[in-house]
């Protein structure tokens, strides 16, 4: 997250920051999310002794998955923002042919 | 066909285990909010959507509000619902109590929002807008104009609208052309606003809309916009609904979904319309007003997902179709529900995990929220503020768009029924 901060920040042509926008929005959804799932799983193992154990254990699956499907996005969408940014404005408007 | 049923479990475990609200309820103003309390809420709230609002869900997207010669009339059971919605207290729930509300933290009014989105998105529009609207007169109104709309938007009543498009001024306002003439105490209003979300419809006797104008002397751009009231009905000295003010529904939308919801086309024609704060501050405050919005169009991704989740869920196990991969290489050959199979258990996995993050990263905002607003501390209110910046553009982008993606799995666990409107997942 921090890189792509960074390039946001540092990147002198704003059209290349703004290029990079939507796919730095989702990283930060997806590692907010497994912040949050990350908690999520703690206080399920925290209950577990005396807790509702099957809701609870699948409160901690639920998160493993989340850690092992859904974070994994996380740097490929920090390579999207850093190094794929720049290929968005790389077509001339004339070079989109309308059939 | 779809059904559905509040996930009090899963949302009392993000509100008890991730968004402290039991530390919610301690601070100043929000003593009221006791886990029983709370309990007890959740649970009325879930038997609303699911007794009320989810019956009218399918039926009201499938008949659709109807225009004709300037009104609209919402699906069958639509005006009962609110009716019922309002007589609840559910309208008046997110609201101080000195307006009539029940000065509950967001903490808790969310997940009943929620509620209200996964079981009907279409009618939980009306109410929406009403808060946005509640909410920028609460900002900058007048005594004057708080005291004559907001007893009766609070309860309900009287619904509120926001009208800042126009077919020219979309995303960029600053070609707002709307005018608006000053009158004596008042202004004249005219021009034509687009996408006015239940602009003009049956089911409340006034409609407060907010709309966005420029006097004759503003300047250009962003800077020369004001922000007025417009009702329905201008009301009399004694508070009711008096003379029929000139503006009118000129059609409605024919969108992709949420069809029971009127998108209306707005054509003001020298209405009567008063000031809200000062003039060319308009869009300061309509967009104070819109970060508040925004928090809830993220939820409405949460509860999207939800929904989308508990369909394609029932399907899934009642679906028999395919062997068991192991068993039936064991020359089982009975087919089995597609639950069994690996990558219908991925899409629900996918479903189920990205909708518990959504949930518990909003949840986890609403605290920041009130946190913000009634922390005794004054660096602390200003350090959750900063959390409640940062996170609301997260909440509304990640959220609407995985909610989205969440909903397009959902079709496609159902297979080629997901195309099928009866089966409930395409709306």
């Amino acid at each position: 997250m921090a890189d792509g901060v960074n390039f946001i920040v540092e990147t002198k042509d704003p059209r290349v920051s703004f290029a990079g926008a939507v796919p730095f929005l989702k990283l930060m959804g997806i590692v907010a999310g497994g912040w949050q799932m990350a908690r999520a799983a703690l206080a399920a193992e925290k209950g577990l002794t005396g807790g509702d154990r099957p809701f609870l254990e699948a409160k901690i699956a639920t998160a493993r998955f989340f850690g092992d499907q859904v974070l994994v996005q996380a740097p490929g969408l920090r390579d999207t923002v850093v190094k794929g940014s720049p290929a968005v404005m790389a077509l001339s408007e004339e070079q989109f042919l309308a059939a | 066909m779809s059904t559905y049923r509040a996930p009090l479990k899963d949302m009392k475990f993000v509100l008890n285990e991730l968004a402290g609200l039991g530390e919610v309820g301690k601070l100043p103003g929000y003593e009221e909010a006791t886990p029983d309390t709370v309990d007890a809420i959740l649970e009325e709230a879930s038997k609303f959507a699911s007794g009320v609002l989810d019956p009218i869900n399918y039926s009201g997207d499938q008949e659709g509000s109807k225009w004709a010669d300037g009104a609209v009339k919402t699906p069958k059971g639509f005006r009962e619902a609110y009716k019922q919605f309002c007589e609840g207290g559910w309208n008046a729930l997110p609201f101080e109590a000195e307006w009539g509300g029940q000065g509950l933290p967001r903490l808790v009014s969310t997940p009943v929002q929620e509620m209200w989105k996964s079981s009907n998105m279409s009618f939980s529009l009306c109410p929406l807008l009403t808060q946005g609207a509640i909410e920028a007169l609460l900002l900058r109104g007048s005594p004057e104009l708080q005291r004559r709309y907001l007893p009766k938007m609070v309860e309900g009543s009287w619904t509120g609208t926001m009208n800042l498009t126009e077919p020219q001024a979309g995303s960029d306002l600053s070609l707002v052309r709307t005018r608006a003439e000053r009158q004596g105490d008042h202004f004249l209003i005219s021009g034509q606003k687009i996408f006015i979300t239940y602009g003009e419809h049956d089911m409340s006797e006034n409609i407060v809309h907010l709309v966005l104008a420029r006097t004759p002397e503003a300047p250009e751009g962003v800077k020369g916009i004001s922000l007025f009231v417009v009702p329905k009905f201008v009301p009399n000295a004694d508070g009711t609904p008096g003379k029929r003010n000139p503006a009118k529904c000129a059609s409605i939308e024919h969108k992709l979904g949420i069809h029971a919801s009127p998108t209306a086309v707005m054509v003001y024609d020298k209405a009567v319309g008063y000031l809200v704060g000062e003039e060319n501050r308009g869009l300061e405050y309509m967009f104070i007003m819109m970060n508040a919005a925004r928090f809830a169009v993220g939820l409405e991704g949460v509860a999207i997902a939800e929904r989308a989740f508990q369909r394609a869920l029932a399907f899934a196990k009642e679906r028999i179709q395919g062997r068991d991969l192991v068993q039936g290489a064991q020359g089982t050959n009975a087919a089995v529900p597609i639950i069994r199979h690996p990558d219908v258990r991925r899409m629900l996995m996918l479903m189920k995990s990205q909708t518990e993050a959504m949930r518990a990263l909003a949840y986890t905002t609403a605290a920041a929220m009130d946190y913000a607003h009634k922390h005794p501390d004054a660096e602390a209110r200003k350090q959750h503020q900063a959390f409640v910046d940062l996170m609301i553009p997260v909440v509304k982008g990640w959220s609407t768009e995985t909610g989205i993606e969440v909903a397009s799995l959902g079709v496609q666990v159902h297979g080629g029924m997901g195309f099928v409107e009866e089966t409930g997942a395409a709306q």
